[in-house]
């Protein structure tokens, strides 16, 4: 009985294996050669990991959703949907890796291997079904991120990994705490159980409730970079090589926001005691990110700060809680993959070239490599929402949820928020075309470079102007997902 | 038999005691430290609740605590070698080069 069960789950779970086999691969592969040969050998093993797993999760479907693993995970439309997304952010941050000079060529095999990882653990949260399921699948990510802006052995980089392991492992810690006492209230640890149980808990432990939510919202804030749990984003993104922050501002920020859509679904009734201040907190998140990205020198460090205040764009779905909302988050996490992504690629040509991340480094990038200014304009365009970019298109979904649930004020704040946003993406854009370069020569990306941009660019601007069958796609999977 | 109250108040008391020496300490020994404490204070609700509920499921919950404590540890220590190595120091208030 138990066996049959157990080979089902794991044909289900077939993409996830792969990438976990294609980690170790990835990691043993590099040491059986030595200096670009390791490198080579490593992304290959990678990259057949990736396109199996791509095909696996292609096949896998069509298989009936329903929990899976005794009840570890569930299979439904939504985990598909962020199933795909990690597989696109891992496989785009390969490209980077690759080519990035941030990347000692030594280290080439460990850095594949850990990003693998990163994607099981992200595939995982975002179909978590049991609070065990759900803590370990963070730890999975979380692990391998401080392992990943450790490699870099310089001062910097050492500094920000241990400012992100204090407070993630604070966070992850207060977050288990919160779900013991879940636990301790309910007996139950799966989150279909967990509903039923809390349905019939007396008004008495309300109190010790509410503690517990707010101490499990804190762990996920910690992961969103939500506020008041975002002070490390910028330290972070400062200190990691430029691929693993732009791994780390879109993929737990999608998975994240997957396992809260989860969390909120199953703890329904206690989950809207949250409400006012979740509203709250979305606003205070998208204001302090934009805010004080205006006033950054450091590219790596404004892109973190825009990346808060892109997550309290999202978190206005997440706080209207309707199917319309569901509908806006997956259309801007698509587009944020692919316009944030873009975006950290142009970075990482650039800063390859330059060794420089300050924005004096973009001075007339549109003289030394057009079409990579060009695209750079367009990710940066479509991150302040201007259409006929894809970010536009979720941007007008995500503030139209909120005026459908009459909170015209989240939306009002959000469209203040894209006005202060705008000014410093336009002050990218105007160091590239308006100002004279600092230094000679043409700018040749490294041709993954070129294919991950070319990639991002595409799809920022096609499916910004044929978005038809995405919609259709994404409104089956917010019709299917119960709220 | 000790009654789940008192185990919970003594969980409880950890997870301060937790708390507390991550906001006071500025070692980063001593704060990795502290969060063992928070994570050991969970898995002690997991284990007292567990067996009064008669739940096998949560015992096994404390385990994976107890498992990833261990590799926590194991990447948190690393990371402090490391810092050593760069700058020299293992005083959390005494890196300070990014900020902004």
């Amino acid at each position: 009985m138990v066996v049959p069960a157990l080979l089902e789950s794991l044909r289900v779970w077939l993409p996830e294996l792969v990438l976990s086999l294609g980690a170790m691969a990835a990691m043993l592969a590099a040491p059986t050669a030595v200096g670009a040969a390791a490198g080579r050998r490593a992304a290959l093993a990678t990259w057949a990991a990736l396109l199996l797993a791509a095909d696996a999760l292609w096949q896998v479907q069509g298989l009936p959703s329903g929990a899976y693993f005794s009840g570890l995970i569930t299979v439904d439309a939504l985990g598909h949907l962020f199933r795909w997304l990690a597989l696109g952010v891992i496989a785009l941050v390969v490209l980077m890796v690759v080519s990035s000079s941030d990347v000692s060529r030594g280290w080439v095999g460990e850095y594949l291997g850990l990003l693998l990882c990163v994607g099981v653990g992200l595939m995982a949260m975002a179909q978590a079904n049991h609070l065990l399921m759900a803590y370990l699948s963070i730890e999975l990510v979380s692990l391998s991120s401080y392992a990943l802006v450790a490699l870099v052995r310089d001062a910097r980089s050492s500094e920000a990994a241990l400012k992100y392991l204090l407070f993630g492992a604070l966070a992850s810690g207060v977050m288990l705490f919160g779900m013991s006492l879940l636990y301790g209230m309910t007996g139950e640890l799966s989150l279909p159980g967990l509903q039923g149980a809390l349905r019939t808990l007396d008004a008495s432990s309300a109190g010790a409730l509410a503690l517990a939510l707010t101490l499990i919202l804190a762990g996920l804030a910690f992961k969103i970079s939500m506020v008041p749990f975002h002070m490390w984003t910028p330290d972070v993104y400062e200190g990691a090589p430029v691929p693993v922050a732009a791994m780390l501002s879109v993929g737990p920020k999608a998975a994240g926001l997957a396992l809260l859509l989860r969390f909120a679904q199953a703890l329904s009734p206690a989950w809207e005691a949250l409400g006012p201040m979740l509203a709250v907190l979305t606003v205070l998140t998208m204001t302090l990110g934009n805010v004080v990205a205006v006033v950054q020198q450091n590219v790596k460090r404004l892109l973190a700060y825009s990346t808060i205040g892109q997550v309290g764009y999202l978190l206005i779905g997440l706080s209207v809680r309707t199917t319309v909302g569901l509908e806006a988050i997956f259309v801007y996490l698509v587009a944020y993959l692919f316009m944030n992504l873009g975006a950290f690629a142009c970075v990482t040509a650039v800063c390859n070239e330059s060794r420089d991340e300050s924005l004096d480094a973009f001075r007339g990038l549109s003289r030394r490599a057009p079409a990579l200014a060009a695209l750079l304009t367009v990710f940066l365009l479509s991150l302040a929402g201007i259409p006929p970019l894809l970010g536009f298109l979720g941007k007008f979904l995500l503030f139209g949820s909120a005026i459908e649930a009459s909170r015209v004020w989240l939306a009002v704040a959000g469209v203040v928020n894209s006005a202060i946003a705008l000014y410093y993406y336009v002050n990218i854009i105007r160091q590239m075309y308006l100002l004279a370069p600092e230094r000679a020569g043409v700018l040749q990306a490294a041709w993954p470079l070129r294919l991950a941009v070319g990639v991002c660019g595409l799809a920022t601007v096609g499916l910004g102007l044929f978005p038809g069958s995405l919609l259709e796609w994404l409104r089956a999977v917010a019709a299917a997902t119960r709220l | 038999m000790i009654p789940v109250t008192h185990l919970s108040l003594l969980s409880s008391a950890l997870f301060c005691l937790g708390v507390y020496g991550i906001l006071t300490r500025r070692n980063a020994i001593a704060i990795l430290l502290s969060i063992e404490l928070i994570l050991n204070a969970a898995a002690l609700n997991f284990v007292a609740f567990g067996r009064a509920f008669g739940h096998a499921q949560a015992q096994a919950f404390a385990l994976f605590i107890i498992a990833l404590a261990a590799c926590e540890a194991a990447v948190g220590l690393a990371i402090v070698i490391g810092l050593y190595r760069t700058a020299r120091t293992v005083w959390a208030d005494q890196v300070n080069l990014l900020k902004g």
